[in-house]
């Protein structure tokens, strides 16, 4: 009989849901968070991603790359830029959503109000689109975020001595935390060079059950 | 004790001027503006009477505590609470030298008759244009086009005697146009430069704002007013003269810690809202759509997180 295994999703799970953009990783990492029953991560894991209060990664370049945006239009409407002036300027100060001004400065060269109409259009719905994703992650239906109060020191030796990355030592014995009482877990992740390639090692050693390659699903 | 005898004579001398009788024509609004004025006319003679003031919801403002020190006494002895001010039938006497008193009781002449007709009442309506008057002085355009043109404009719609919001309203396509000439016009003047610290939350403020004419046209009432008081409150702080350091510093730290933090907060939570309104009410647009899977492509690959 097959096993029933739970879900511990790492932070590139929730980063690929969160910036869903329709590639591999993004159509994973929504392909996992739409399975039914509970998933389960950190606080490490939570705060890495959408912080406490308004940090995090995501939430910082989410802010960067709506920030780029405001900047345009404001460009466009206050100081009276043209496409071309935006792009230039984009270029100089190596906004990171230089790609995007480039395509839309070419296509309304001669239109700025459609341009700023469509800069409006596409911040608002990335905006929204993001907020209805993080808000279905807090679903506690969806993902229980799980904190750690107890220190592994042996079982953190062993991860230390095949893993790099002490980050990922830490979501590593944040799964294996939740073990004790979560059986049968199965640790998803992105990231195959630090981790999925140490599969053996963190199994033998710790209450995960599995460690599963996001790519695999 | 009196701190600043040129202030007291000013504001005797101009009480004394404009309403000796203390009717109640002359209130708190008028007194401000008037001395306010009289305090730029007279910097220009090279005569600093000091005023205590700042920049705020409705232009120039005495800063009470400061001026009760200078004075040695509470605007509320200039001005009472039924708007009329103190019966000033004589200046008391000053040690002020006779031509510095000359040329303060010729300005407060000049600016109090700009205001009267020639039986010597007030113009009616006065207020509006002393506010007008006050404004041209203001520091930026932007508190001339919110305050004088944008905020005047929306309460045109509201009800003539208790200045509600019609719960009938709804704007007209013209009026949505207008709405939105306004909001391009005062982006284009707003004080980037000086006020840094509030201007994303401003575009943030702006672009919600022309969700909610799409989509809950009421709410702009309380969203204009909201705003205003925020960048009013931050103004204070940068905009004021003869005001102590310790009073802008508690002013900064209110404003940094407690009231902008909040209003942030607010503005999000109700911008959230209306986006979900302003999602369901737009058609599949591929262009569109085409744009933010790249946004979200460049925000993920930014992270530098390995992926799939």
């Amino acid at each position: 009989m097959r096993r029933i295994l739970t879900f511990f999703v790492d932070s590139n799970v929730l980063i690929g849901y969160y910036f869903l953009c329709g590639d591999r990783w993004g159509i994973q990492a929504k392909k996992l968070i739409g399975k039914s029953g509970v998933k389960h991560s950190s606080t490490t894991v939570w705060h890495e991603c959408f912080g406490e209060g308004s940090a995090g990664r995501c939430r910082t370049i989410f802010r960067e790359i709506k920030s780029e945006f405001y900047s345009a239009i404001s460009l466009l409407t206050k100081d009276q830029f043209s496409p071309l002036d935006l792009y230039s300027l984009a270029t100089e100060e190596e906004w990171k959503s230089l790609e995007i001004i480039q395509e839309l400065a070419a296509r309304y060269e001669n239109d700025v109000k459609e341009l700023v109409r469509k800069i409006r259009q596409a911040e608002r719905k990335y905006e929204i689109d993001c907020e209805d994703r993080l808000t279905y992650l807090k679903k506690p239906a969806i993902l229980v975020i799980h904190n750690r109060d107890i220190e592994y020191p042996a079982t953190q030796r062993i991860l230390d001595s095949v893993i790099d990355d002490p980050s990922d030592v830490t979501i590593l014995l944040d799964a294996h935390h939740i073990g004790f009482t979560i059986p049968e877990l199965d640790f998803i992740t992105g990231d195959h060079r630090h981790i999925v390639q140490q599969k053996k090692v963190i199994v033998a050693n710790t209450n995960i059950s599995n460690v599963t390659y996001l790519d695999s699903i | 004790m009196v701190n600043n005898p040129l202030l007291k004579y000013s504001i005797e001398r101009l009480l004394h001027e404009a309403n000796p009788e203390g009717d109640t024509f002359f209130g708190a609004t008028a007194f401000n503006k008037m001395i306010f004025l009289l305090h730029k006319q007279l910097l220009e003679t090279d005569i600093d009477i000091k005023l205590p003031y700042y920049w705020y919801l409705q232009g120039s403002l005495i800063e009470e505590h400061q001026f009760e020190e200078d004075v040695g006494h509470p605007r509320q002895y200039y001005i009472t609470s039924d708007h009329s001010s103190r019966r000033m039938m004589t200046v008391p006497r000053t040690s002020i030298p006779d031509d510095i008193q000359q040329v303060i009781n010729r300005h407060i002449h000049i600016l109090v008759e700009n205001y009267k007709q020639p039986n010597g009442r007030f113009v009616h309506g006065y207020l509006d244009r002393l506010l007008d008057d006050v404004y041209a002085k203001a520091p930026y355009e932007f508190q001339r086009v919110f305050n004088r043109k944008f905020i005047p404009f929306l309460d045109s719609f509201r009800t003539p005697v208790r200045r509600q919001v019609p719960a009938s309203l709804s704007f007209a396509d013209e009026d949505l146009e207008k709405i939105e000439e306004f909001l391009d016009n005062s982006h284009k003047v707003f004080p980037q430069e000086d006020m840094e610290q509030i201007y994303e939350t401003y575009l943030e403020w702006d672009d919600t704002v022309r969700i909610t004419i799409e989509f809950d046209e009421k709410r702009i009432f309380p969203m204009t007013e909201n705003f205003w008081k925020i960048f009013c409150k931050n103004l204070r702080v940068h905009k004021n003269e003869n005001l102590s350091l310790g009073l802008i510093q508690r002013w900064n730290s209110h404003f940094n810690e407690e009231i902008f933090p909040k209003y942030q907060i607010d503005l999000e939570k109700l911008r959230k809202s209306l986006l979900k309104k302003w999602k369901r009410g737009q058609k599949e647009d591929a262009e569109i759509d085409a744009l933010v899977k790249k946004m979200n492509l460049i925000s993920r690959d930014h992270l530098g997180q390995s992926g799939t």
